[in-house]
Parts: C-alpha cells; sequence; structure tokens
C-alpha cells in the first residue's frame, strides 16, 4: 500500500469531516426553539436572568457569530453545555459512551461472528434443509423491527419467565463491586444485546452466503480438490478467505456505527447510552448535544470506513493497484 | 426575590445557631407565598462560589436538611438517596431511596408487577387499570390540581388572533362545542375529573363553582344558534362559515405538542366538533419546546397544553396577568400564554396578594377565574391525575398529599418516604441474580461445550465420510 494512497484517502476523511463540522451548525438551527423558556416555564425569572441565560447558552447573537464562536469551540473540542444538564457535553457523551460500546460493540462482534459462520454453512450446503433453515431464520430476524423483537424478549424471558431484569444496567440495590459487579452488568445486558445480535445476524450470514457461493465457481478451489485437499480444508484455507473480503469491510463500516448506538432498543430496556442520549436530545430539542452527538458519530463512521478502506486495499492487492 | 434577600440569620450567642429571622420587605405579602420556594443554603457551600460558578454548580454532595439527602447520582440511571443521620426529625427505618429511571414505561410497569420496584409513578394510563386488581399492588389517583386546557388567543400580545376569535360569542360556540366528557372518556379513558376552570392549587377549595348555567356545557346545536345569531354564516356553502358580511372564513391555526400522548387524540375530536359547527382548524404539530416562542410571538390561534399549581395559588395566578405577556423589548416572557389581559383581574391579584384571611382571600381568587373563565380565553376541560402504583407487600405507610386524594410520591413535600416502615416478611436487599438466569446460563454453556465436542468428532471423521 503506497504513502500517496494512504494520503489521499486520509485528506479525503478530513475533508469530509469539516463539511460534516460545519453542516452539523446549520442543520439543527432549522428547528426553532427557546431553550430558556421551556426549561425555566413558570419559574417567574426577570428579564435580565433571561437575558443572562440566553447568553449562557450561547443564543444571543447573529448566526453569523454564533458560526465563528461554535468553529472556535469546535476546535477546542468544547461542544458548550447542555441545554437540559447544564454540564459540559462532552463530559456527559463521554459518561454514557462506554455503555454503547460495550451493548452495541458486543453485539457487533457476536452478530459478525455468527452470522459469518450460519452463512458459510449455508453456502457450503446449499439447497440443503440446513441453508433453508438457516437462510429462512436469519431473514426473519432481520426483517422484525428492532424494538418489537426487544418487546418480545422482554415480554418473555424477563416478565414472564423473570430470568432476566426488565431494564436498567445494574441492580440498584445491590453492592456488588468487581466481577460481582461486572457479572450484574452482563445479567443486564443479556437481553438487549441478545436483541441487537438477533436483529443484525442476517445482515452478515447473508453477506457471507453470497459471496461465498460466488467464491464456489472459482476455478482454483476445483485444483484444491483435485489436488486431493479435504473438503473442509478447500472451504477453510481457499474459499472462506477470499469469500471474507466484502463481509471484512461491512465488519469495519458497521463498527463506526456502534457508537451512535440502537435507540429503539435502548429505550425499551433503559439502557443508558448514547442512543438513549440522543432521543433524549432530540425531545428537547437540546442542541448543543444534538450537535455534540452528530459530531461524534459522524467523525466515528468517517474513522471507521477510512479503516475499512485501507484494509480492503491490504487485503486484495488489485484495489491498491486500480 | 429582592424582598427576601434582606432576611439574614444572626446567632444568638455564642454557639446558639438558632436564626433570626426577622426582616424588612417593601410591600405586604402573605405570607404563604411568601415562604413557598424558599430554600435556605449553606454559607459554608454557596458562599464559596462566584456568581458564574454558581450558575454551574452540580450539587451533587449531599448538602441537605431534608431526612434524606443525595448518595449517587447515575445519570439517566438512578439518583439513590440515604437517610440524613442529622435529619431534626429523628431517624426511621428506611436506609435508602433509589428513584430508578424507565425510558419504557411498559418495563416500568413489568417491574413493578415482579417486584424490581416498589412503586411508580407515571404509570401509562392503559396499565392503570390493571394494576388496580393486581395482587399486592394498589394503583393511585394523585390529584395534585394539574388540569389541561385549550387555550385561546388573547389577543394582547405581539399578534392579535383571527378576528373571530376577539369575539366572545366565537369562543363561547367552540367552548359549547367540544365534549368535555367524551375526551376525558376517551382520550384520557376516563382517569381524572371534567373541569371548568383554572386550578390554582391541589387544595380544591381555590377552585371556584361555576353555576350550571353558566357553564360551558355541550351543545353543538347552542353553538350553532350563538354563531347564526352573531352573523357568522356559511355563504359559500363549503362548510365553514365566514365572518359577519362575507369575508375571512373561520379556520384557526390550532398548534399539537406533538411529544404529548393526549395533545394529538385530543386535537383529532375538537377538530370534528368544530367542524359541526361551521368551524376549520389546520392543525399544526410541534414539539413542546417550539411551541414557546410561538406563543410568544402571539403567532397562534389555538393551542392545548396543561399546567400542574403548586400548593400556593399566587403562582399560578399569576401567570394570567397583563404584564405576563411578552412584549417587544422583553420577547422571551409567556406565562400568559393565553395572551389575555384584563386590568380587573391584575387588581385582584394585588388585592389577593395581601390579604391575610384565607376565607376573603379565597373569595377574591374565585372572582379572578370567574373573571377569566367567563372570558372563554382559557376553556379548562379536565383536572389530570398523576397515576401511581404501589406494592402493599413490602412496606406501609404510604401517604397521600394532599390527604387522601393527592399522590403518594412526587407530591409537595413527599412525606411518604419518612413514614414508610417494612413489613416483618419483607427481606432487605433487591432482586438479586435470579435462580432462572442461573439454570439458564449453565444450561447454554452445556450446550456449547457439548456442540465443539460434536464438532470436533465430525471434524475427525470428515475423511471417511469424503
Amino acid at each position: 500500500m503506497s504513502f500517496r494512497f494512504v494520503t489521499r484517502k486520509v485528506f479525503a476523511a478530513l475533508a469530509t469531516l469539516v463539511f460534516v463540522v460545519c453542516f452539523n451548525f446549520f442543520l439543527f438551527r432549522v428547528v426553532e426553539s427557546d431553550p430558556v423558556a421551556s426549561l425555566y416555564r413558570g419559574k417567574n425569572l426577570t428579564l435580565e436572568q433571561r437575558l443572562e441565560l440566553r447568553e449562557q447558552f450561547g443564543l444571543e447573537g447573529s448566526q453569523a457569530t454564533q458560526f465563528v464562536r461554535y468553529l472556535q469551540q469546535t476546535a477546542q473540542l468544547n461542544f458548550g453545555r447542555s441545554y437540559s444538564t447544564n454540564r459540559p457535553v462532552m463530559s456527559d457523551i463521554w459518561e454514557r459512551a462506554w455503555p454503547t460500546i460495550a451493548l452495541v460493540g458486543v453485539s457487533t462482534l457476536l452478530s459478525a461472528v455468527f452470522g459469518v459462520l450460519i452463512g458459510i454453512v449455508a453456502a457450503w450446503r446449499r439447497r440443503s434443509k440446513a441453508d433453508y433453515g438457516w437462510t429462512g431464520f436469519t431473514m426473519a430476524t432481520y426483517s422484525m423491527p428492532d424494538f418489537w423483537l426487544g418487546m418480545l424478549l422482554l415480554v418473555a424471558f424477563a416478565v414472564t419467565l423473570g430470568w432476566f431484569p426488565v431494564g436498567g444496567i445494574t441492580d440498584t440495590s445491590s453492592d456488588a463491586t468487581g466481577v460481582a459487579k461486572l457479572f450484574d452488568q452482563a445479567h443486564h445486558m443479556f437481553l438487549p444485546a441478545l436483541t441487537l445480535t438477533l436483529a443484525y445476524l442476517g445482515e452478515y450470514a447473508l453477506v457471507m452466503r453470497s459471496s461465498l457461493i460466488d467464491t464456489m465457481r472459482e476455478d482454483y478451489l476445483t485444483l484444491a480438490r483435485a489436488k486431493g485437499l479435504r473438503d473442509v480444508a478447500v472451504r477453510n484455507r481457499h474459499a472462506v478467505p477470499n469469500a471474507l473480503l466484502p463481509v471484512v469491510t461491512l465488519i469495519a463500516i458497521n463498527f463506526g456505527f456502534v457508537l451512535s448506538g440502537a435507540i429503539a432498543v435502548e429505550a425499551i430496556y433503559s439502557w443508558p447510552g448514547l442512543g438513549l442520549l440522543s432521543y433524549e436530545a432530540l425531545r428537547g430539542p437540546d442542541l448543543p448535544m444534538l450537535q455534540g452527538l452528530f459530531l461524534v458519530f459522524s467523525a466515528a463512521v468517517i474513522a471507521m470506513n477510512l479503516v475499512a478502506d485501507l484494509l480492503y486495499a491490504h487485503l486484495d492487492p488489485r484495489v491498491r493497484t486500480e | 426575590m429582592a424582598e427576601l434577600q434582606r432576611l439574614h440569620a444572626e446567632p444568638h450567642g455564642q454557639g446558639d445557631r438558632r436564626p433570626d429571622d426577622r426582616g424588612d420587605i417593601e410591600r405586604p405579602r402573605s405570607e404563604a407565598s411568601r415562604s413557598r420556594d424558599t430554600y435556605i443554603l449553606p454559607e459554608h457551600i454557596w458562599g464559596k462560589l462566584s456568581a458564574e460558578e454558581i450558575t454551574k454548580y452540580a450539587g451533587e454532595d449531599g448538602v441537605g436538611s431534608g431526612p434524606f439527602v443525595l448518595d449517587e447520582f447515575k445519570r439517566g440511571q438512578y439518583v439513590r438517596t440515604k437517610a440524613n443521620p442529622n435529619y431534626w426529625g429523628g431517624q426511621r427505618p428506611i436506609d435508602e431511596v433509589v428513584f430508578r429511571i424507565f425510558n419504557n414505561p411498559d418495563a416500568m410497569v413489568a417491574a413493578l408487577e415482579k417486584g424490581e420496584i416498589d412503586a411508580a409513578h407515571n404509570v401509562p394510563s392503559q396499565a392503570f387499570e390493571r394494576l388496580g386488581s393486581a395482587e399486592n399492588i394498589v394503583a393511585v389517583q394523585g390529584n395534585q390540581g394539574g388540569f389541561d386546557e385549550i387555550a385561546i388567543n388573547g389577543g394582547s400580545g405581539l399578534k392579535k388572533p383571527h378576528p373571530a376569535l376577539l369575539d366572545r360569542n366565537v369562543r363561547v360556540a367552540i367552548a359549547h362545542a367540544i365534549d368535555k366528557q367524551t375526551l376525558l372518556d376517551r382520550v384520557y379513558l376516563g382517569i381524572g375529573s371534567v373541569a371548568q376552570t383554572v386550578s390554582p392549587s391541589p387544595d380544591p377549595a381555590w377552585i371556584p363553582e361555576i353555576p350550571e348555567s353558566e357553564q360551558f356545557a355541550y351543545d353543538p346545536d347552542k353553538a350553532n344558534q350563538i354563531l347564526d345569531d352573531a352573523g357568522y354564516e356559511d355563504k359559500d356553502a363549503d362548510g365553514v362559515r365566514e365572518m359577519p358580511g362575507g369575508g375571512k372564513p373561520l379556520k384557526f391555526s390550532y398548534y399539537v405538542r406533538s411529544n404529548s400522548e393526549v395533545a394529538p387524540p385530543v386535537a383529532e375530536f375538537v377538530a370534528g366538533w368544530l367542524k359541526d359547527i361551521g368551524i376549520e382548524i389546520d392543525q399544526k404539530s410541534v414539539d413542546t419546546d417550539q411551541l414557546g416562542p410561538i406563543i410568544g410571538k402571539g403567532e397562534y390561534d389555538m393551542f392545548h397544553w396543561s399546567w400542574t399549581p403548586y400548593v400556593d395559588p399566587e403562582s399560578q395566578i399569576s401567570y394570567f396577568q397583563c404584564d405576563q405577556i411578552a412584549t417587544a423589548d422583553d420577547p422571551t416572557l409567556y406565562n400568559n400564554d393565553a395572551n389575555w389581559c384584563d386590568p380587573e383581574y391584575d387588581r385582584l391579584f394585588k388585592e389577593q396578594s395581601v390579604e391575610l384571611d384565607k376565607e376573603k382571600r379565597i373569595e377574591i381568587v374565585h372572582r379572578m377565574l370567574k373573571l377569566f373563565h367567563d372570558s372563554a380565553f382559557y376553556q379548562v376541560f379536565a383536572l389530570t391525575p398523576d397515576l401511581q402504583a404501589h406494592r402493599t407487600d413490602r412496606f406501609e405507610g404510604w401517604l397521600r398529599q394532599p390527604a387522601e386524594v393527592g399522590p403518594v410520591i412526587f407530591s409537595n413535600t413527599s412525606p411518604t418516604y419518612f413514614n414508610l416502615t417494612p413489613l416483618a416478611s419483607t427481606s432487605g436487599g433487591g432482586s438479586g441474580t435470579s435462580t432462572g438466569a442461573i439454570v439458564g446460563i449453565v444450561a447454554a454453556a452445556i450446550a456449547a461445550v457439548l456442540a465443539v465436542v460434536y464438532f470436533m468428532r465430525r471434524r475427525r471423521t470428515a475423511g471417511e465420510r469424503e
């Protein structure tokens, strides 16, 4: 992979980020709102107090003035203060990032691993009962709305059977620490993770199946069999690595979406992640929070797209020489 | 607040921390209104902060004088409070109260039914009846004076409404066209009660009794008659009346708060009823936050919203004074969201503000609210209670505030938490990890091991099969 290739990709990613930063400012100002009025409705503030609050929230000045102030602050990674919590936006985002990374990260990993395995089995035994069964199952779960699936699992396993808690990230009445606390959090995370894993399993399974079926038609596999290699070896050493290319980039891109969370699933399970934070910010609307979240999500997607580009070029030499 | 800043506390001699609460104020205020929402702040905490630091002070250090103080705060998850060892009222058996935040109301109801939580606030109306008949659970309709209204632009703000709405005949006709009982039964599932006027306090003594002959009872025939007599006819036969003498049709903008569960269905009912009397409404869906500036600019004809009053009525009735309307100099002031101004109302407000005899003050407030009711700019249609539920098998001593009619938690001073005692059969601690979960996890682990063994055996014999 040449330095020129990498530099070109990095500059493209940075240019996209700059565009997003500028677009971010104007996007949320389409919605007119008055956070001071909403937060302090009925509080009998004086005019001076209201003007001071508006200044605190950065609502004073023309749009151009606000835009310049926004660019200066963004360059310092200062996204202002949240309208609803009055705390620095980055503090709130940082606090809620870890539950999302844990939940969506684990779910993405599990759905990728199991999806790829299912895709391999379905493709290698295509038109068999195993193929029809697995393909049907993954298509069914993939087509289900994730919030509906979440409610089903919640009612079945948390409410009816009582095997899991109905929401939250931890048992508030427990004093557990260390490993016990981790086990408690894993217990709380099981159902939301299962929901997301099932919801996105089909994406990887279907792509892997399709890619492997294409690869299975290649002549070098016929040669490999002719050389006497066992079927399993032909599959694992020759077919799968080549079929994995599109799936690897899909996984890399999807990891970029980890931070944006899963709004519906986090709301159903009261999982205090960034998805729920986005939903709460949209209800305000909490402009600084929305701006900060949008920027963080966009930066993550841009970064992982760059990783996917470079990874694909590393795995497939044909790409870097084009 | 300018008056109250002149109060000061002085110790009586060394070691005596009893405050001297004598102070001067510029004009007399009734005692109850003066004492509301006035918090004593510890100087050793607040005295160190600059004016700007005060606005950023998070207040999470657990300083407080109540029976419980903040112990732990996980934003978006829970608030844990612990018993205050220095509380002047003594100690109670409850060590801590944890407020868990649920973003899914159905999950909250399920948690209450399972026993994961002991009480729930803002129970969805669909689940309320079911909870009332559930074992070991009591459903509570907690009345704190909250009410819902349809407001009409009173025209005293920055922009006037449709000219027809400045005619009381039209407003009264609208009031007669709205079936409050149906709204309560169909939208609020019968939870609450029909109301006639603003409710300025959880204490119903402050709500005036409107004689039946003066109520705006549902009567679409009467509404049509009023409009006919006032000259609003549908000359072009398009189903919508026009101004007397022809001209502007009676089409009003009606703002619906999109993030309210009840506002959209209420709007649908109102649209239908007003259509029956030849009035068309143009529904505009906005977020609650967006409605404020619209009201401030006066760019509305009608909207639906709600209030929950404080204990003392002065706050609630203060909002409808003339100086609470947005002006060009102060466009962000919109407490008076009816944009309604009546000098007589303002005069009565000042009169009640200095009246120390409660019965006389009630009488003045009644006159004020009757004035507002008769103007028909604020069409209050329901008293809406807080919906709560609590378990009965863990604790006893759930107190309603106001007594007998109020909610058990999230009331004005929430005496429940201090009054609760555990029942003898209650064991400490929470749900912990359920046996079922452990069994499930062990079963899954065994299945995984068996699957690995199976696939390894298959791999060993793959050659023979080929």
